[in-house]
Order: structure tokens, then sequence, then C-alpha cells
């Protein structure tokens, strides 16, 4: 008896303890919690978030490369950009080299990553390969496809005759309507290993008994697909869409690197645009290129929020 | 299993068999091109009809690499690595302490945090650029290695938190209690418990910086002007450029930066995909 009160009473004193110990834990918490990112906040929002406000700033005044002077001139650079008929076409080809590079990827890395989910002996080294594009330095890559395309080293151009899927050889990146077919064709080698991955680790923790049961009720490998596999891999799916959208959508490096935005303007994409006009073209002219980067925000700010949604509806699934 | 199911079991076997050879065929013949050729004599590059194999491999290319005197190899190759290792050490240590409180403590304003961290790393160059190089260029930082180390810690940064805090969060906290419950302060727990279990997931943070800021091209090509601060792509870039392709020490010197890139990439892999299914994009 008076053990257990003892007892009790020492429970007791050590809960108020602990209850006054977690009151100060929190605020110690708080504190050195907020201390540890402090380095972090600083990198975010003096590289990020003041870097993106202040492309507004230059945007609303202008600004030439080498001059210190920067006039405040409104919605005039606005104004020059839309009316000069350079940014539609821009904004055209950025979303036919998105739409089209995404489609292919997601359909190679899908089609992928079900093969690479079935059981058979060198899948473990076919893995590894697929990853390959991927891995390599963007550089790297066009360098690759530079190689390929060129109609003095003749590698690709001679291949395809011989196999006879083209008559006479292509000058891929020399004729304007080739040269964006060449551009996606490096962008989705160097990009369908992420759907391929990302969706073989979204199909794999799929249960076996699910497709069995299917099979059982007479599901045809189509069916088995689009009930079993898609449900699955639906919320990684999404993810991966979005964040592939993003990263294609601003693709510099590879259309930079293969044909710095020509023939003519064939390749030209926003980026490319906004790259031009703030360091290549006559003026130099740092504002109406922070213009077109502005104005591919609204974009950017859909694709997150839709990001957003589908990470947030993920995890709600998952709870 | 019926007939039916047999002859649509083989037909997924073969599809399955032909689609895996086209895929590796489109990836690995590239990948083999590039790598024949660093090694072909340059006479049989640019030729009418292709040669797809050499019997007499020949290091006239490497060569080549590390003797144009314009090109500065050593220089470029010595610039980028200062500039990736600087920028992970950076970003390891920066990330870090934010994966950590992001991980382990409960402060106001923590999941909106999180998810910031996350859209902080999907703001694009193409965005950042120019306001970038105007306040690089008040600093005076422009053509510098410092300057770029700064600029590349805009993305190995947040990726860095991102893919850390979802690392922490793994490690169950009861091994931290217990070690407090053993005199430890939450700090000593840290440091003896947390992170030597969290070395793997550190290690591929640093992993990932490095290669995140070696391959990088966009903004070594606006922030550098000289071979004081010019890295491998940059340079091999300027090779694209002249008229008369020297498509050996090109492809040398391409396949040069690759090495360090693919390699460290492979041992870090499994973590980011980990990562990106397994939850740690959660906010």
């Amino acid at each position: 008896m008076t053990q257990s009160a003892a007892g009790r009473a020492d429970s007791e004193r050590s809960r108020g303890l602990a209850d006054s110990k977690s009151r100060l834990k929190l605020s110690t918490e708080t504190v050195l919690g907020i201390a540890l990112m402090v380095p972090a906040l600083a990198t975010i929002l003096g590289l990020i978030g003041y870097p993106t406000l202040y492309a507004l700033w230059i945007s609303l005044h202008t600004k030439l490369l080498g001059v210190r002077d920067m006039p405040f001139v409104g919605f005039d650079n606005y104004v020059s950009v839309l009316s000069e008929g350079g940014f539609w076409p821009a904004l055209g080809r950025t979303f036919y080299f998105t739409i089209v590079s995404v489609a292919i990827k997601v359909c190679i890395g899908m089609a992928t990553a079900l093969v690479l989910n079935e059981n058979w002996p060198g899948r473990g080294l076919a893995r590894a390969a697929v990853l390959l594009p991927w891995a390599l330095p963007p550089l790297t890559a066009v360098v690759t496809w530079r190689f390929l395309f060129n109609d003095t080293t003749n590698v690709l151009n001679y291949i395809l005759v011989k196999a006879h899927l083209i008559e006479k050889p292509i000058l891929w990146l020399a004729k304007a309507e080739y040269a964006m077919p060449s551009a996606i064709i490096v962008g989705v080698w160097q990009g369908f290993p992420f759907f391929a991955i990302t969706l073989l680790a979204g199909l794999s923790p799929i249960p076996d008994d699910l497709y069995d049961a299917a099979k059982v009720d007479g599901a045809g490998i189509i069916h088995r697909f689009i009930y079993v596999s898609l449900p699955g891999v639906f919320p990684v799916l999404m993810v991966a869409l979005t964040l592939s959208t993003i990263w294609t959508f601003n693709q510099f490096t590879v259309i930079w690197l293969l044909t710095t935005g020509g023939p003519g303007d064939a390749t030209t994409t926003l980026p490319i645009a906004a790259y031009m006009q703030a360091f290549v073209a006559g003026s130099k002219n740092l504002s109406k290129g922070a213009v077109y980067a502005v104005l591919t925000f609204p974009v950017l700010v859909i694709l997150v929020l839709l990001l957003n949604y589908f990470i947030t509806s993920r995890e709600e699934s998952e709870a | 299993m019926t007939p039916g199911l047999k002859w649509e079991r083989r037909l997924k076997v073969v599809a399955g068999a032909i689609w895996m050879l086209i895929v590796l065929t489109c990836v690995l013949f590239p990948t083999y091109w590039i790598v024949l050729a660093s090694f072909k004599h340059p006479k049989d590059l640019a030729v009418r009809i292709p040669i797809f194999w050499t019997n007499e491999p020949t290091l006239i290319s490497y060569r080549g690499l590390f003797t144009q005197p314009f090109l500065h190899f050593e220089k470029l190759t010595f610039n980028s690595l200062t500039i990736a290792i600087g920028a992970t050490i950076l970003s390891v240590v920066i990330a870090t302490f934010a994966g950590l409180a992001l991980a382990r403590l409960r402060f106001p304003g923590r999941q909106r945090l999180g998810m910031a961290v996350f859209f902080a790393y999907l703001v694009p160059p193409a965005l950042l650029f120019i306001p970038l190089y105007v306040m690089m260029a008040t600093v005076k930082l422009v053509d510098t290695r410092f300057g770029l180390i700064l600029v590349y810690s805009s993305f190995t940064v947040p990726f860095g938190v991102w893919m850390l805090r979802g690392y922490f969060q793994n490690i169950p906290v009861e091994l931290e209690e217990c070690a407090m419950i053993d005199g430890c302060t939450r700090v000593g727990a840290w440091v003896r418990i947390v992170l030597p279990l969290a070395s793997p997931g550190i290690a591929a943070a640093a992993i990932f910086a490095f290669t995140l800021a070696w391959n990088e091209f966009f903004y070594a090509y606006i922030l550098t002007e000289t071979a004081n601060a010019q890295t491998m792509p940059i340079g091999l870039a300027s090779f694209i450029q002249l008229d008369v392709y020297r498509w050996g020490e090109l492809s040398a010197g391409a396949l040069l930066m690759a090495i360090p890139a693919v390699a460290l990439y492979f041992l870090g892999q499994r973590f980011v995909v980990a990562g990106l299914t397994g939850g740690a994009v959660k906010g």
C-alpha cells in the first residue's frame, strides 16, 4: 500500500518534472531550431528569394550590361518585349519543346520501368545502364550527340541510311525543321532515365497478389496495367511529371550547347531568348532579359502549385 | 495456366526483350561512340564511312587536351575541383544544421519552412541568372571561384536540406532519447548518435552537391570570363564553337569530365531514389 502510494507520488513528481522540463525545452527547441536554420535561410533568401524580387525590379528599369545607371521606366520593357514579336514565338517553342519532350520521356520511361520491374537475369545491370545518360554531365551528353548528328563525322546518318530508315542524309542541326526535333532527341535521351527510375521505384512496392487477383478475374495484360499498375504508380508519376516539366521548360544548357538557339531562331526557347537579350543581342539589355524571365514565372507558379497539390494528396492517401 | 495466359506471357517476354534491346542500344551506342572516339587516331574521326572499331587505341587526343595552349585544361580541372569541393563543404554543413532542425526540433513554422526549402530548389536558373549576375558584378565576384561557390549553394543547399531532412527523419528518435536519459545533451546526442548513423546520408548529400556543381554549365557560362575561374564545361564548350571541330580532344575532355560525375552518381543514387519515392519530399 505505502509502497504503491510512494510509487504513485514518485511518478506524479516525475511527470511534473517532465512537464516543466518540456515547457522549458519548447523554448530552447525554438531557439536552437531557428539558430540552426539561419545559414540555410540566409542562403535561400539571399540567393533565391531576393534575386527573384530583384529580377522584377530590374525588369521595371533599364539596365544595360556594363552600365551603372538604372533609370526607372515602369512597364516600358514589358510593352516593347511583348510587341517586338520575339516573345510569342519563343513561348510557343518553349511549350512545344516541353510538351513533346515530357510526353516522350514519360512513355519511354514507363515502358522501361515496366520491363525493369519484371524478374529477369541481368536487370540490375540494365537498370544501371539506363541511368547512364542521366548521370552524364549535360556537356558530355551534348558533345556526344553533336558528334552523332554532325555531317562531317557522319555517324547517325550513315547508320540510318544503311538501315534504310532515311533515304538521304539529314542536316540535323543546320536545318530549321530538324533542329527542334534534334534538341528534343537529346533532351529525351538525358531525361527519360529519371522517369524510368522513379516509376520503377513506384511500381516495385505493388504486391504480386494484386496482379494475380486481376489475372484470376480474367484481366489481360493491358487491363492489368490500367487497373493495377497505373493506380499504384500514379502519385509518383504525377510528382515526376511536374518536376520534369519544370526542368524541361527551363532547359538552357542542352539547347544552347546543341544549337545556340538556331539555326535562325528555330530553337530559341524562353530561357535562350532571355540570355540572348541580356548578354548577346546588340544592346545587351539585362532588363529585357529579365522581362523574359519574369514572364515565365506564372508558368512556374502553376507547376509548383500542382506539385504541392500532388504531394499533399499523396501524403493524405498514405496517412 | 490456361493456354491463353501462356501465350500472353510469351508475348510479354518477347516484347519486353525487344524493348530493352532498343533502349539499351540507344543508351549505350552514343556512350560507346564517344569512348571510342577519344581513343581513335584523329585522322579516323571525320571520315565519310565511320569506323566502328579501332585496333590501335592511342592517347593522342588525351595528350592534345593537356598541350593545347589556349585551353588551359589543368587550370580548368583545378577550378572545377575547387569550386565543386567548396560548394560541397559549404552546403553539407549548412544542410546538416537545417536538416537536423527540420527533422528533430519542434518550432513554429517548421512544416512550411520544409516545404519552402523544397520549392526553393525548383526556382530555375533561367529566372535567377540576370539578378545573380548583377549582384555578383556589384560585389565584384564575377570571374572568381568564390563567386561561383556562392551561386552554386543556391541549388546545393536546398537540395541538401531536403535530402538530409528525409534521412534524419528515418533515424528513430528513441536512440537519441536514450542517450539523453544517459546524460547526453541534445546536441551531444546528435553528435554521438545521430550524425554517425546518418553518415551514409551525409555522404550521399555531399556526392550530389559535388556532381551538381561539377556538371553545372549555365551559371559558370555567365559568371566567368577567363581561365581565372572557368570550369571544365566552359572550356570544352569554347572548343565546340571553334570552326574546325577537334573531335578527338573534345571527346577526351568530355569523357574525362564525365568519369568522376558518373562514378559518384552511381555511388549515391539509391539514396535519392529512396528519398524521392519514400516520402522525403513530404512537407
